[in-house]
């Protein structure tokens, strides 16, 4: 491991950007990064793999090291798949400027993963992949430290899946970090699900640079870990640039599923929709901090955001941020947060067509995600997901299978 | 089937319904009208189950059972019907499967199977083209971006689906074109049947040129203030409401 890179401190409380996180099971665990798998793990990680995707190849990581025999080789070689083993792969990934405290996490993840994933999409090329980066990590064991950096070329197209499981019961940590750069004209498209153990602890980096006229379609869905937080950087940089962010969170028990995400408007003309919904209940918290700032460099910019929380319980909590700066003239910009319980006339115009409270109100739960739910595009995906949800809300029927 | 006597109901403090007395019979179908603030959608809400209306006095039966001890479910379940004024719109929540929800609470009531999937969109089917409803409208969530005529046919489809035995429709002609109306009232005259009741709350009497009522009766300051026969509503079409709560006062 590459010491000398690791920052003085990590964040704490007392960092803005951190205060509803809890770091206490992360600061006790092991840092250092996990060994490879053995036999035993790898079982374990089969045993919670989800069916695979129609036509996309799938790259599997097991505690932060590639695993061939769970993973997609052919798949993989056509869509040149690069892996990068060692330590120390900082200069690989340059963490954004300025990015005090809201980093650290990120730096720690470029000076301790031993692999990472790159995926480089020519001009005009078209990538379609799934990583699943699953850990069977235990606090004492290590952490796991998946790493992914994307660069997609002018004109490229991208859909990529990432999804973050966990074998049961476990507590171990997450680090992981993603640089994403994408091209003047490039589309990504990038769905991302974390459904952790609800033991585990998650810690996840981001940065993203759109250039001029490209677009990033992000959808991150948080389901799992005892403790998650998400820190996000993205800029709007090239002229044009179009950002379309659902985040959806869903906490129980004493989960806490902590978010903050900065979209920088840096270029003319760029666009930002940010939709966040967020549900939480037993005693658990669902933090989202939604900054963004339209910088002087930027005119002519649109920016819409919507944050809305439930609280699904007496003893939970929520804290919505919705943060928006405005460094230039002729901008649009939207924004507004609410938080609240379940709607009363919805609850009781179904349950006056027979519905026990109980399903109503996960129908209602459910109903309330689907702003997001709704814009994963892949079908099976999807369903997956749907799947996901819906016995997080109490084994609501997946109403598409209706039809 | 449905027997309410002296019923007292307060919403926020306040009493809406002072003493009303209604008795509705298996078979047959009665009109509530009344001026606008008579209590009428609180009669409707209240026989529903809806929470914050506060029942200081008076007994509700319904076929046998004391209604107001039940939840809002229960009532449901036991054949007892709303269709509502405002129909709330639940985006997320597509219709078909709060209709099929619905069915199968029932049915699990009854100590019934569930309903098999393909004979239920079947039998939905048949009564959207009853009700003229495109079956677009089934993938869709409930009343979401519904006009208020969608809406109100919305209702009526979710009765004719539901075969309530009870059926209390509250004002389910506002806001609907003659159209629109004949539509809602076909799907209505389609329940009748000796087994079932309706009760129509409504404003204004040319819902009644379609579903011919067998008892009037007008609802003013919280009571039924007088009950007639379907000629009663034609009077009230000619003479508005103050000479009957002139008299009432």
């Amino acid at each position: 491991m590459n010491a000398t890179a690791l920052p003085a401190s990590l964040p704490t409380s007392r960092d803005e950007n951190w205060k509803y996180a809890n770091l206490r099971a992360v600061e006790k665990a092991s840092t250092r990064a996990a060994g490879a798998p053995t036999d035993t793990d790898i079982a374990h990680a089969r045993d919670v793999l989800p069916p695979a995707l129609d036509g996309v190849g799938r790259l599997v990581f097991v505690n932060g090291t590639p695993v061939a025999s769970l993973s997609d080789a052919d798949a993989l070689q056509r869509a040149g798949v690069q892996i990068s083993a060692g330590t120390g792969l900082v200069d690989a990934s340059p963490l954004p400027p300025k990015a005090g405290a809201d980093f650290r996490f990120g730096a720690v993840n470029a000076a301790s993963a031993t692999h990472a994933v790159t995926l480089m999409p020519g001009r005009d090329a078209t990538l379609d992949l799934e990583l699943l980066f699953i850990t069977t990590l235990n606090a004492a064991d290590g952490t796991a430290y998946p790493r992914l950096l994307l660069t997609a070329a002018p004109n490229s197209r991208v859909n990529l899946v990432e999804r973050h499981l966990s074998a049961s019961g476990i507590t171990g940590v997450t680090n992981a970090a993603a640089r994403v750069v994408i091209g003047d004209g490039a589309r990504v498209v990038w769905t991302r699900v974390q459904q952790q153990a609800p033991t585990a602890q998650f810690i996840e980096s981001l940065h993203v640079t759109l250039a001029a006229s490209s677009g990033l379609a992000l959808q991150n869905v948080a389901l799992g870990a005892q403790f998650a937080r998400t820190t996000a950087r993205i800029e709007l940089a090239g002229a044009g640039a179009q950002l379309a962010l659902h985040g959806l969170a869903l906490s129980d028990a004493t989960r806490v599923i902590d978010g903050y995400v900065h979209v920088e408007h840096l270029a003319p003309h760029t666009r930002t929709t940010e939709i966040f919904r967020g549900i939480t209940g037993g005693r658990g918290r669902v933090a989202f901090n939604g900054h963004i700032t339209v910088n002087a460099t930027a005119p002519h910019s649109e920016s819409e955001q919507s944050l809305r929380g439930l609280l699904a319980g007496a003893l939970c909590e929520l804290d919505l941020r919705p943060q928006l700066e405005i460094y230039t003239d002729a901008v649009k910009a939207s924004h507004g947060a609410t938080s609240g319980k379940l709607d009363d006339n919805m609850m009781f115009y179904l349950l006056s067509r027979g519905i026990d409270p109980d399903t109503a109100q996960g129908l209602l739960k459910w109903a309330f995600l689907e702003d997001v739910v709704s814009q994963i595009g892949r079908r099976d995906l999807r369903s997956q997901i749907e799947a996901q949800i819906a016995v997080r809300l109490g084994d609501v029927p997946v109403a598409a299978e209706l039809l | 089937m449905l027997k309410v006597d002296n019923l007292h109901v307060s919403v926020a403090g306040k009493a809406v319904l002072k003493g009303l007395t209604l008795e509705v019979n298996a078979g047959e179908v009665h009109a509530i009208m009344g001026p606008n603030g008579s209590g009428k959608s609180t009669l409707s809400y209240v026989l529903a189950g809806r929470p914050g209306y506060e029942v200081t006095a008076g007994t509700v039966r319904y076929e046998g059972q004391d209604l107001l001890t039940l939840a809002p479910e229960e009532r449901a379940r036991a054949g007892v019907f709303l269709g509502f004024q405002y129909p709330v719109e639940i985006p997320g929540v597509n219709n078909v499967y709060l209709l099929k929800a619905a069915v199968n609470a029932a049915r699990k009531h009854r100590g019934l199977p569930e309903v098999d999937a393909f004979e239920f969109l079947t039998l939905v089917k048949d009564k959207m083209k009853l009700m003229q409803m495109d079956e677009a409208f089934l993938s869709r969530g409930v009343n979401e971006g519904f006009s208020g005529g969608e809406k109100k046919r919305n209702e009526i489809l979710q009765m004719l689906v539901l075969e309530p035995k009870l059926a209390l429709l509250d004002e389910t002609d506002s806001g609907l074109d003659i159209d629109a109306l004949k539509v809602v009232a076909r799907g209505v005259n389609t329940l009748r049947s000796p087994e079932r009741a309706v009760v129509l709350v409504t404003h204004y009497q040319r819902l009644l040129d379609h579903i011919v009522p067998d008892r009037v009766h007008v609802l003013a300051k919280g009571r039924i203030i007088r009950s007639g026969d379907r000629g009663l509503a034609l009077e009230l079409e000619k003479r508005g409401y103050d000479w009957l709560t002139q008299d009432a006062a």
